[in-house]
C-alpha cells in the first residue's frame, strides 16, 4: 500500500478528466493530454495540478481500484421490470361476497348514543 | 387573608381534580369524545371508569360506552382485521347484542373466514327479533361452506340468486347460467349486475365495461361494495386503462376488499406503477406513490429493490448538490434494503464529509463485512483495497482519539497486506501511543525481520530501547547508520549515547559502584572511540572538551571546544554550549575571533544572546562578556526579525539581570526600557515582576500585568503583551503538584511521568540507605 491513502472525501479524478468511471486507459491518456495543452502548467499551474492528480490517481489498475474505494458510486440502474401476471378473472368467492353486500346493513347504520350515568351516581 | 386565598385556591384545584378523576365524569368524558368522534380518547376513559367504578350504574354506563366506542372505532377502521379486533373486544363484553354479532360474522365473511361466520348467522337467525337478510345470508354461508341449505325463509330472488352461485361453486356451465339468468328475478334491484358478472366470467375479453360501470354508479351501497369496485378495476386493467384500475382498486381496498387475488394484483399494479415513475427520474413520487399505499413496509423483493434505488438516487443526487446530510439520510434509507457494498461505501462517504467519523468507521466495516467473498464477483475486493479499507476505517477512529480501535483496525489491514512494512511501523507507533511499548517492540522486531535494514523501524526501535533505558539502543543506532551514513537522527542519538555513558554516575549500587565507575582517561577514550566512529560530531567535541577541563587541560579543552562550534557553526545550541565552555576554559580570545560567524547564523532570536549573556552572569565569567552579548541581543532585536523588538528583548535582559542577582545591571537596562520605550508596556511588566519578587503582591502583579498587555498590544509590542499574559495565567492558576509537573513527559495518562517517578523515589531510597 502507498502513503497516499485517503483521508477526506477525494475530489473525483473523473471529473476532473471530464470522464466516465467506465473509461479506457487509453481514454483517461487521450483525455489528459488534451487538458494538459489546454491547461500547461506555466500558464494554469493550480489546474494543471488538478489534472495531473487525477491522472496520477487513474492511470495504473492498482490505483484505479484503490481511488475507487473513496468516491461516491453513482446510483445502479432500476431493476427490470417484471411482467406482471394478473389474475383477472372473475371469483365464485367474490361473488358470494357480492350477494352478501347486497343484502348486509352498514355499521354505520347500527351506531347508537352511549349511555351516561345518572347525576346522582357515587362512582367513588 | 392573601394566605387563606392561596389555601382555598389549593383546596378547589384539589376538589376539581379528585372530580375529574372519579369513575362516573371519565365516563362522561368518554361519553362526550365518542359524540365529538373521538373513539380512541373514549376508550382509554371509559375503560380506565370501568376498572375504578365501584356501583352499578357508572359500571353499567362504563360498560355501554367502551362496546360504542369499540363499535364506532370498528366501523371507523379500513383493514377488517382492525375491524375484527374490536368487534370481538366488543362482543367479549356484550356477547347477547346482535347487532355486534351479525356485523362479526360479516367481517369474518369479508376476509374470507366464512365457516367462522356461519356459527354467528345460525345464532342471529335463531333470535326473536331479526335482523333483515340474516336468513340469506345464513343459507349463503351453508351454501359457500358446502352444508345443506334450505329457501323456506328466503323470497324467491333470494332463492334463486342461492341457486345461481351454488351453481358457479359447483363449477357448472357459465354460458347456460347466463342464459338462465337472463329470465330470472335475481337478487338487489339490478339484475343485470349478476349477468354482468357472469358474463366477464364466462368471456372475459368482450366484457361490457361501461355496463358495469353503470350499474356501480346505479347501485352506490351505504355501506360500501368491495366487489364491484374491484371488478371495474379488472375490467379497466384489461382494457390497458392502468390509472382507472388504480382508482377503482383503491375505493376496493377502502371499502375492505382483502382476498389473496385483490392484494396480489393490486400490487402488481403498484409496482409497475412505481416502475414508469422509476424510469422517468421520479423518484419523489415513486416513493411517495409506496408510502401512500403503505407498501414501504412490505417484504416484496422487487418493491423493497426500487425503493432502494429510489433513495441511491436522491442520495446520490444531494451529493453532488454537497447536501450530505439529505445524501447521509437517503442512503441510510436504502441501506435498510440493499445489501449493496457501494451503498455502504457512499454513506461512509457522506458521514466522513459531515464530520461523523464514528458513524463513518461503522458504515466503512459495513461494507467491508458486505463485501462479495467470490474473488471473480465483479463487486469483490482485492486484499490490497480491504487492507486499505481497513487503514481507513482506522484513520477515522484516531479522529475521534478512539486509539484501540483504531489499532484494531490497523491490524486487520495488516492481515491483508503482510508484507507492509509502512503499515507494521504504524501498528508500532500506535502501540506505543497506548503504552504497550512491549507489542510496539515486537512488532518492530517482526518487521525487522521481513526487512532487517528498514530505516524507520530501526529508529523507532532504537527510540524504545532509549525511552525504557533497559536495552542499550546504540546498536540499534550503528545498524541505521550502516544502511544511511548520513541520517541525522541516528548520529545525534548515537552521539547522544555517548555522552550518556560518559555522564552515567548513578549510585546504583552504593560504595561498590565506585569500583564500577570509568575513570577520566576510560571516559576520554570513550569519547575518542565515538568521534571515530561519528567524526567532528559537535555533541562529542563539547563532552570531550569538558572533561579536558575537569582534567585541567585547559588547551585541549579549548580546542575541542573550537572545533564543536567550527563544525556547527549555524547551530544555536552548539555555538552557544561552545561559547560558555570556552569562557569556563579562558578561551575568550577565541570567542572574540570567532563572534562574527555568530553573527551569521541564520535565524537566532535576540534571546539567544539574552540567554548566553545570562549564563556568562550565572557563572561570574565577566560582566563585560554579559554585556557584549546583551548588545549582540539589541543589535538583533534593532534588525526587527522574527517579530523580536528592542523594547522586548530589553524586558528580557533585565528579567535575567533581577533572577541573576545583578540589581545593578538590570537598573541600567530598566533606566534604557523607560527612556527609549515609555509606551511598550515593558515598564508596567518589570514593575509586576518586582511586586511578586519584592513585595510579594500577587494583586498589583495582576493589575500590572494587565496593564502591560494592553500598553503593548497599543504600541505592537506582541511579545511583552504574550509575556504578560503568560506570566498573568501562571500567577492565577493553582499550584501545581509534583504528580502534574511529571505527567506531561508521559504524554496520554503519564506514565512515563510516573514512572519517572518511581525511578527517581527508588533511587532516592538506596542514596537514604548507603
Amino acid at each position: 500500500m502507498s502513503s497516499d491513502v485517503v483521508s477526506q472525501p477525494v475530489r473525483d479524478p473523473y471529473g476532473v478528466l471530464g470522464l466516465d468511471r467506465h473509461a479506457s486507459e487509453a481514454e483517461i491518456k487521450r483525455a489528459y493530454f488534451q487538458l494538459v495543452r489546454h491547461f500547461p502548467p506555466e500558464r494554469e499551474p493550480e489546474k494543471f495540478r488538478d489534472i495531473r492528480t487525477a491522472y496520477e490517481q487513474l492511470r495504473d489498475a492498482e490505483s484505479r481500484a484503490r481511488i475507487a474505494l473513496f468516491l461516491v458510486q453513482p446510483p445502479p440502474p432500476l431493476p427490470k421490470r417484471r411482467r406482471p401476471s394478473y389474475d383477472l378473472s372473475v371469483h365464485a368467492d367474490d361473488l358470494l361476497t357480492l350477494a352478501m353486500e347486497l343484502v348486509r346493513t352498514p355499521m354505520q347504520h347500527d351506531v347508537r348514543e352511549p349511555g351516561v350515568p345518572s347525576a346522582s351516581a357515587g362512582g367513588r | 387573608m392573601a394566605k387563606q386565598h392561596r389555601e382555598n385556591a389549593i383546596r378547589a384545584r384539589k376538589r376539581a381534580q379528585q372530580h375529574r378523576h372519579r369513575p362516573a365524569q371519565r365516563v362522561k368524558e368518554a361519553a362526550a369524545a365518542l359524540r365529538s368522534g373521538d373513539a380512541e380518547r373514549a376508550l382509554a376513559l371509559a375503560t380506565g371508569a370501568l376498572t375504578a367504578a365501584n356501583d352499578p350504574s357508572t359500571s353499567a354506563a362504563a360498560r355501554h360506552v367502551v362496546i360504542e366506542a369499540h363499535f364506532r372505532a370498528a366501523a371507523a377502521a379500513m383493514d377488517p382485521r382492525t375491524r375484527l379486533h374490536h368487534l370481538d373486544a366488543a362482543v367479549q363484553r356484550a356477547p347477547e347484542e346482535t347487532r355486534l354479532r351479525y356485523h362479526r360474522a360479516i367481517t369474518l365473511w369479508e376476509l374470507g373466514r366464512i365457516p367462522e361466520a356461519l356459527p354467528e348467522l345460525q345464532w342471529l337467525e335463531t333470535q326473536p327479533v331479526c335482523r333483515p337478510g340474516v336468513a340469506f345470508l345464513y343459507q349463503l354461508a351453508c351454501a359457500a361452506t358446502g352444508q345443506p341449505w334450505s329457501d323456506q325463509a328466503l323470497s324467491a330472488a333470494e332463492a334463486q340468486t342461492l341457486r345461481v352461485l351454488q351453481a358457479v361453486l359447483q363449477g357448472a356451465n357459465s354460458a347456460e347460467l347466463l342464459k338462465q339468468t337472463e329470465s330470472m328475478a335475481l337478487l338487489d334491484k339490478q339484475p343485470e349486475l349478476w349477468h354482468t358478472l357472469l358474463h366477464m366470467k364466462e368471456k372475459p375479453k368482450s366484457a361490457p365495461v361501461a355496463r358495469l360501470q353503470a350499474l356501480a354508479e346505479g347501485l352506490a351501497p351505504a355501506g360500501g361494495s368491495a366487489v364491484v369496485p374491484y371488478y371495474l378495476g379488472v375490467v379497466a386493467l384489461r382494457a390497458g386503462e392502468m390509472q382507472t384500475a388504480q382508482s377503482a382498486w383503491r375505493l376496493a381496498a377502502e371499502a375492505g376488499m382483502a382476498t389473496p387475488w385483490f392484494v396480489e394484483n393490486r400490487l402488481h399494479l403498484l409496482c409497475a406503477q412505481a416502475h414508469d415513475l422509476g424510469q422517468e427520474g421520479r423518484w419523489h413520487e415513486l416513493i411517495a406513490l409506496l408510502q401512500a399505499h403503505r407498501l414501504t413496509e412490505i417484504s416484496d423483493p422487487a418493491l423493497t429493490e426500487m425503493l432502494a434505488v429510489a433513495h441511491t438516487h436522491l442520495g446520490y443526487a444531494a451529493a453532488q448538490a454537497n447536501d450530505w446530510s439529505t445524501a447521509a439520510r437517503h442512503w441510510q434509507e436504502a441501506a435498510t434494503r440493499s445489501a449493496s457494498r457501494q451503498l455502504f461505501q457512499n454513506l461512509a462517504l457522506a458521514r466522513e464529509a459531515l464530520g461523523q467519523w464514528r458513524p463513518a468507521a461503522d458504515a466503512w466495516r459495513e461494507m467491508v463485512r458486505r463485501r462479495p467473498r467470490k474473488s471473480d464477483h465483479r463487486d469483490a475486493l482485492t486484499d490490497a483495497q480491504i487492507a486499505a479499507i481497513w487503514r481507513h476505517v482506522a484513520e477515522c477512529y484516531e479522529r475521534v482519539e478512539e486509539v484501540t480501535e483504531a489499532l484494531t483496525c490497523l491490524k486487520n489491514a495488516a492481515k491483508y497486506a503482510p508484507d507492509n512494512l509502512e503499515l507494521h511501523v504504524k501498528i508500532a507507533d500506535m502501540s506505543k501511543q497506548v503504552g504497550r511499548d512491549e507489542a510496539a517492540e515486537h512488532e518492530l522486531e517482526r518487521l525487522l525481520a521481513l526487512n532487517a535494514q528498514y530505516v524507520p523501524a530501526l529508529v523507532r526501535l532504537g527510540a524504545l530501547y532509549e525511552a525504557r533505558g533497559d536495552r542499550d539502543p546504540m546498536p540499534i543506532w550503528r545498524r541505521v547508520l550502516a544502511v544511511e551514513p548520513h541520517h541525522a537522527e541516528a548520529r545525534e542519538a548515537l552521539a547522544q549515547s555517548y555522552v550518556k555513558k560518559v555522564q552515567e554516575e548513578s549510585p546504583r549500587y552504593g560504595w561498590f559502584d565506585r569500583v564500577r565507575r570509568r575513570s577520566q582517561k576510560e571516559k576520554v577514550a570513550l569519547l575518542q572511540e565515538g568521534l571515530r566512529e561519528l567524526p567532528g560530531h559537535p555533541a562529542l567535541l563539547l563532552e570531550l572538551g569538558e572533561l579536558q577541563r575537569a582534567m585541567r587541560k585547559p588547551k585541549d579543552a579549548c580546542a575541542c571546544f573550537t572545533q564543536a562550534w567550527e563544525a556547527a557553526p549555524q547551530q544555536s545550541s552548539v555555538v552557544g554550549a561552545a561559547i560558555h565552555s570556552l569562557l569556563h576554559a579562558g578561551g575568550g580570545d577565541i570567542v572574540t575571533r570567532l563572534l562574527p560567524t555568530a553573527r551569521e547564523m541564520p535565524g537566532p532570536l535576540a534571546m539567544f544572546w539574552v540567554d548566553v549573556g545570562r549564563s556568562a552572569l550565572h557563572c561570574q565569567l565577566g560582566q563585560a562578556w554579559t554585556e557584549l552579548f546583551w548588545t549582540e541581543a539589541l543589535a538583533l532585536a534593532a534588525q526587527g526579525r522574527h517579530s523580536d523588538t528592542i523594547a522586548y528583548a530589553l524586558v528580557q535582559i533585565c528579567e535575567a539581570a533581577y533572577g541573576e542577582q545583578a540589581p545593578a545591571m538590570a537598573a541600567r537596562y530598566e533606566a534604557q526600557l523607560r527612556a527609549e520605550h515609555p509606551h511598550s508596556g515593558g515598564g508596567e511588566l518589570l514593575e509586576a515582576y518586582q511586586a511578586v519578587h519584592d513585595r510579594s503582591d500577587v494583586a498589583r502583579a495582576l493589575r500590572l500585568l494587565r496593564q502591560a498587555q494592553r500598553t503593548a498590544r497599543q504600541a505592537n509590542e506582541p511579545g511583552i503583551a504574550e509575556l504578560a499574559e503568560q506570566i498573568a495565567e501562571v500567577l492565577q492558576s493553582p499550584p501545581r503538584s509534583l504528580f502534574d509537573l511529571l505527567a506531561p513527559p508521559g504524554g496520554r495518562r503519564g506514565r512515563r511521568g510516573r514512572r519517572l517517578l518511581d525511578r527517581w523515589l527508588d533511587e532516592l531510597d538506596e542514596e537514604d540507605f548507603v
